[in-house]
């Protein structure tokens, strides 16, 4: 067993937080190409996430008409989405030495890709963008447990950034259990190690914590999970990404009014 | 947190406030919370890839400071154990309200001041100090931390209330580390700081108007750290100073760890204690950890448990994987100061000093008892060779160890030896012992004088250990309670020091708690927490009357899944006396031809559920003791004898096994189920004996015991035809008489046909079961196995046998159907007991028995080898037994009874409950069998006093050079008989170790030749050692 006191006697956790705290968020946008061009045919414009240790930039390109190379994957009616997450070698603990030299991503990041792609796609108001392609690309700079919650919430910033239309904002949390009854929200790494967990993503849910109003649309679990704790889980993962999401929108406010005042 | 092999790199945090957070909890709506990380690179040496530690620290200023009378600080509702717990009530001399707060190294060294009820009753753990305490020692933060919270002391209303502070989570009280400063350094620092926060906080807060007047006071006995908290204006004092200050100060002086003495100037003069050693070293220095890792890694060294030979404690044992003999460690010099069962680094010495075993008989207690402890004689060691230091390359040390591998094959006369160079986890927790009287200077003694005497130790494995203490003669006589603190090395013996008074010897209070603490069984009443958890009816506790009842089930919904079993006629055969009943049986013969057989367990698990203060409580004595006059209940009396025991004439819920036998007892099915029944009759096994042989009683219950006397004889005999063990072990039971509680007899347990009924039964639902969950539980289920014996552990009885007995007599271990044969081969026509003798012999030569989870071992090594069977587990005893309890969740969770618990699913867990399920029930056991032997011990003191010399006969298992060990079998003790008893010139003494045999003159000038496995009569005597003042069987010669 780890020697790990994952929530100790006087309700703190690990890293000093409580169990339902989370950690430090902050988005920015950071942008390499110019900012002129700031309509929904830009060229592209990064999204960096900071969300505790978990650095990650995401990077939207288009909706635009798609290149030779894929152009067979077109639809007539609407968009198509096409993600790719980039988890940098640097990223982990440890250096990872590749194994395969293609440069082909590990099965967990393919895992991601098929999840995150399903997500969006129903996200996305595709029917706005017909014959054309939308390319997601995330990279992940540094980790620190709940990568995937991560991904999700940059990936919702950026879309927001870029102007393309969604139906709601996407907001995602890790959730673990400890001792079968106290449940923490938005891990770090080293709860994630030794911990039963999972990630939840929530659409809807009004900005003032109305719970009743979210509608979960990813649930994730790590490893095998205990169906008894099912209800708890869903409730504090809930609240979490309502949280979040007021976090998010002041945040995506402030950063386009920011971005506003630097076009003028 | 960081060990010095890390490199840290230079913070590159910055601290910043973050306007957003969430907490569910409305009060603490405006808290905010700083963030700081740092990045770390380490290098370990198994790793030499970098590794880059990433951790995010929050600081906060809601870490409330526990104290009652505290109005500012506010608790967070939420979380378990959080509300005001100081009190101020210890009280200085000074006639001042204080509250300690304890620094790491007094906590490494007082834990037992800690845990005594006359001190520290409130005092406040920083955090700093727990984390260091982690790193340092984790079985004293094991400690530590069970006595967090409030504990409720023997004088009522009163409490022991320690709380930690979270002070590296506090804004206020947290410190970054300098560039200059030395992890350690920082970690005092802070720990200051928090003092220094503390009594700002209660006494002089202007801002929010608070003054306690509570003294804070910080314990250390670091010089530096006193000297500094000086310069800041924090009281501070050493542990001396404190004990001084209190008004009870007397009392408590004589449990000062001895430790501290010299570990004051260690700190601080460490060059002068380096240029003055090397001369005066009873000991060599041990290996820095650095030469032991390599030593390890390239071969070189090896890494064993060291076990003190049972007859012997200047010889040890290291079992290493490498080797197919474990390595001999023999005299004071290569032991270096190891206590058995510490987990030691050892080198193997050249060959040229390769030794015997030794076949002389030592004592700890016999053995030089009259050095003055104060003095460090250096007495030559009579075992120990003149160790010449020839230095030797490691790859020299390696072909040494091939040598020594063909060497323990060839010749059986020298055996490889080796020596301590280094002790990777010592073993040391609280020892039972007496003081020497030859030690204790009864003259000087004015009350006020420490004095050093020796104290012997309860287990004569281990060496004595040197208290300090000014109640010597008081305490003489008295078993006492002792921790032991260090050894250093120019001390011939382990310093140590006084902790607890257990009570005169020889009586029986004293004798019973030595005991249970020498085998660390616990054996304090259940807490209030625990209590708690039992159903509220208490007795009148009922079953429902009617299993369907709707008011019923919405009270408890897996109601309706229970079977009502009511009808059956079910009965329990247990020993006489018997209580707690876990088992009760049916049998009724089907339409048919073939049986229906039911075995009904007490369904402890509805009562115990998992996660509860009660599980936990049970999960950790793991076992009931059973001693002689005692029981040490694992669950509380209620549940127990009373709720789960399966009584006659009342409703029970009952975990069913339900077979399908046919006349051969084969099963033609098996089903499980939780069920509700009613015992017709609850049978002593001779009563039951006596019913089933009654030829007048022909009633249905009868019939059915009669039926399944007979399917068990079937089971048996198909058990043994696979090759189960028949083994032995002297067991014997002691009479008390009924007012007194005095021990006045005893005798061998006497078995019946019904024993060996329901054992059967027993041992079939146990292999269902084991087959049921291990099916649904492929990783977890709690399985019991028993691995086949090396064959080098019956070297030695073949040997004796061959040579001795029969040179056809040889014990066959290619599987047990072989050694149950080779066994039952071994029969001496002249007498009888020669085959049960060999079969105890072989008994010890076995490997014990071990609870395991599935996934820890491959499917063949399920196998249990005494039973013969393939896979087992403990399915039973659920009342008195842990594993019973796992077993019965998971075959609830496996015939979908109820869901399995998480902790019973994790495979880590699991092995964490079986590694301490193991211990507690060897513990158990060896509890039981002291308690045994005193009362044995006490019987025949009676007998003693009759005058008339009992003359027993006894049987030689063991020969010494300078004695033989002797079994008697009527008291199932053994004893060693000396040759100073018996001969009359040590000169005509001859040892021939080859043949086993010992030659002497007896007293009546004639020769006398003893051989092994010889039947003597022998005159049992019980003598009180003067030295260890345990009554011990002497057994002499006739």
């Amino acid at each position: 067993m780890s020697r790990f006191e994952f929530y100790n006697s006087q309700g703190l956790r690990i890293d000093g937080r409580r169990n339902f705290e989370l950690k430090n968020f902050e988005s920015s946008l950071t942008t390499t190409s110019n900012f002129n061009n700031f309509s929904r045919n830009s060229q592209s414009s990064t999204t960096y996430l900071q969300m505790g240790q978990n650095k990650i930039l995401v990077n939207i390109d288009g909706p635009k008409e798609p290149t030779n190379s894929n152009k067979s994957k077109i639809d007539q009616d609407k968009a198509v989405l096409d993600i790719n997450i980039n988890v940098t070698k640097f990223s982990k603990v440890n250096r990872q030495v590749s194994t395969n030299n293609n440069n082909s991503p590990d099965k967990q990041t393919q895992e991601w890709e098929f999840e995150i792609k399903r997500l969006f796609e129903k996200i996305i108001i595709m029917d706005s963008y017909p014959k054309s392609i939308i390319n997601i690309a995330v990279t992940v700079l540094q980790q620190d447990g709940g990568i995937l919650a991560s991904i999700i919430n940059c990936v919702s910033i950026a879309l927001m950034n870029n102007s393309i239309q969604i139906y709601d904002i996407v907001t995602a949390c890790s959730v673990g259990v400890v001792d079968q009854m106290h449940y923490l929200l938005d891990l770090n790494h080293l709860e994630e190690q030794f911990l039963t967990s999972g990630t939840i993503a929530v659409v809807g849910g009004s900005p003032t914590q109305n719970v009743e109003d979210a509608n979960v649309c990813l649930l994730s679990f790590n490893d095998i999970f205990p169906l008894d704790l099912l209800d708890g889980f869903m409730m504090a993962g809930i609240k979490g990404c309502c949280t979040l999401k007021d976090i998010m929108v002041t945040q995506v406010k402030a950063m386009n009014i920011n971005k506003l005042i630097e076009i003028q | 947190m960081s060990t010095d092999n890390k490199i840290i790199l230079p913070s590159i945090g910055k601290k910043r406030v973050i306007n957003e957070n969430f907490t569910s909890n409305k009060k603490s709506k405006n808290l905010q919370v700083t963030t700081k990380y740092f990045i770390k690179n380490s290098n370990n040496l198994n790793n030499v890839q970098p590794v880059k530690i990433l951790r995010e620290h929050y600081l906060r200023d809601d870490i409330p400071c526990s104290v009652k009378k505290c109005q500012l600080c506010q608790y967070d509702s939420g979380s378990a154990d959080s509300k005001p717990i100081l009190e101020d009530s210890d009280i200085l001399s000074n006639n001042k309200n204080h509250i300690a707060v304890l620094d790491t190294n007094v906590i490494v060294n007082s834990i037992d001041m800690i845990e005594n009820e006359k001190i520290f009753n409130n005092i406040i753990i920083p955090q700093t100090a727990l984390d260091e305490l982690k790193n340092l020692s984790f079985p004293i933060y094991k400690r530590l931390k069970s006595i967090i919270g409030s504990t409720e002391l023997s004088d009522e209303n009163k409490y022991k209330n320690i709380s930690v502070f979270y002070n590296e989570f506090m804004n206020k009280t947290y410190c970054d580390r300098l560039p200059t400063e030395s992890i350690n350094d920082r970690n005092d620092r802070s720990i200051r700081k928090l003092a220094k926060y503390l009594d700002y906080h209660l006494n002089n807060n202007i801002k929010k108007n608070q003054s306690l007047n509570i003294q804070i006071v910080l314990i250390t006995n670091d010089k530096l750290n006193l000297e500094k908290c000086k310069e800041i204006g924090v009281t501070a004092m050493n542990i001396y100073e404190y004990i001084d200050n209190l008004t009870n100060s007397e009392e408590l002086k004589d449990m000062i760890p001895q430790y501290d003495l010299t570990a004051d100037h260690k700190i601080n003069d460490k060059d002068a204690d380096v240029t003055k050693s090397s001369s005066e070293d009873f000991y060599d220095e041990y290996y820095p950890n650095s030469r032991i890792s390599a030593g390890l890694k390239n071969g070189s060294i090896y890494q064993g448990n060291i076990q003190i030979s049972e007859h012997n404690f200047l010889q040890g044992y290291v079992n290493v994987n490498s080797f197919p003999k474990p390595i001999l460690i023999k005299g004071m010099k290569n032991l270096n100061r190891s206590f058995n069962s510490d987990v030691v680094a050892i080198e193997l010495l050249p060959e040229n000093e390769w030794q015997q075993e030794s076949s002389y008989q030592v004592d700890s207690e016999h053995y030089d008892v009259n050095l003055n402890p104060d003095v460090n004689e250096d007495s030559e060691d009579a075992n120990l060779a003149e160790s010449n230091s020839v230095i030797i390359s490691d790859k020299q040390r390696r072909l040494l160890a091939q040598e020594a591998i063909k060497q323990s094959k060839n010749n059986k006369n020298c055996v490889p030896t080796g020596k301590v160079v280094g002790i990777i986890r010592r073993s040391w927790r609280q020892y039972v012992g007496q003081i020497v009287e030859a030690s204790v200077d009864e003259e000087n003694n004015s009350g006020t004088n420490y004095q050093s005497c020796f104290v012997l130790l309860y287990d004569l494995k281990l060496p004595k250990v040197v208290i300090k203490t000014r109640r010597a003669v008081e305490l003489m006589n008295k078993r006492i309670l002792i921790g032991v603190d260090s050894w250093p090395k120019d001390k011939k013996y382990p310093l140590g020091h006084f902790i607890k008074d257990l009570g005169v010897v020889e009586s029986r209070d004293a004798e019973t708690e030595a005991l249970l603490l020498e085998h660390d069984v616990e054996y304090r009443p259940f807490s209030k927490k625990v209590l708690q958890c039992l159903p509220e009816e208490g007795d009148n506790w009922k079953c429902p009357v009617d299993l369907k009842d709707p008011q019923e089930i919405s009270k408890d919904p897996s109601l309706v899944k229970r079977v009502d079993l009511r009808d059956k006629l079910i009965c329990s055969i247990d020993p006489p006396g018997c209580v707690d009943i876990d088992d009760a049986l049916h049998c009724k013969l089907l339409p048919n031809g073939n049986y229906e057989v039911g075995v009904h367990i007490a369904d402890v698990t509805h009562f115990v559920k998992p996660n509860t203060p009660l599980d936990q409580e049970g999960a950790s004595r793991g076992t009931s003791v059973y001693l002689v006059d005692k029981r040490i209940d694992m669950l509380p009396m209620l549940l127990g004898t009373n709720l789960c025991s399966l009584k006659p004439y009342v409703d029970r819920y009952a975990f069913s096994v339900i077979w399908e036998l046919d006349s051969n007892a084969n099963i033609v099915n098996v089903d499980f189920m939780k069920s509700c029944i009613k015992s017709r009759e609850a049978f002593a096994y001779e009563e039951a004996q006596l019913r089933i042989d009654d030829k007048n009683k022909n009633d249905e219950l009868t019939m059915g015991m009669r039926n399944l006397l007979k399917l068990s004889k079937l089971l048996k005999q198909k058990r043994l035809d696979a090759g189960a063990l028949n083994l032995a072990s002297p067991e014997v039971k002691v009479y008390m008489d009924s007012e007194t509680a005095d021990a006045n007899d005893v005798e061998i347990k006497k078995t019946f046909e019904t024993n060996s009924l329901v054992e059967e039964f027993m041992l079939l639902a146990n292999i269902s079961v084991a087959r049921k969950i291990q099916e649904a539980f492929p990783q977890t289920a709690m399985l019991r196995r028993h691995a086949s014996p090396p064959k080098t552990n019956f070297d030695i009885l073949n040997d004796m046998l061959t040579k001795v007995k029969d040179p056809n007599f040889k014990i066959i271990l290619d599987s047990s159907k072989t050694l149950a044969e080779s066994l039952d081969r071994i029969e001496d026509p002249n007498d009888s007991f020669f085959n049960t003798l060999v079969r105890i012999l072989s008994t010890r030569c076995m490997m014990a028995a071990e609870y395991f989870p599935s996934g820890a071992h491959p499917y063949a090594d399920y196998r249990h080898y005494g039973l013969a069977v393939d896979i087992y587990t403990h399915f039973t005893s659920p009342i008195r037994r842990y594993c019973d309890v796992v077993a019965h969740r998971q075959l609830a969770g496996a015939i979908g009874y109820e869901m399995l618990d998480l902790s019973h699913r994790d495979k880590n867990k699991m092995e964490i409950i079986c590694k301490n399920i193991n211990r507690r029930h060897r513990n158990a056991q060896f509890a039981g069998r002291g308690s045994i032997e005193y009362y044995v011990g006490q019987v025949m003191k009676k007998e003693n006093e009759s005058e008339k010399p009992k003359i027993e006969t006894g049987y030689v298992i063991k020969m010494f050079h300078n004695g033989f060990q002797v079994l008697v079998p009527k008291f199932g003790v053994e004893g060693l008989i000396r040759l100073e008893n018996m001969a009359t010139d040590m000169k005509d003494v001859d040892f021939n170790e080859d043949q086993y045999t010992l030659t002497f003159k007896t007293e009546d000038k004639a020769m006398r030749t003893v051989r092994v496995f010889d039947k003597v009569d022998v005159e049992v005597k019980s003598v009180l050692d003067p030295i260890t003042n345990k009554r011990t069987a002497q057994l002499l010669l006739k």
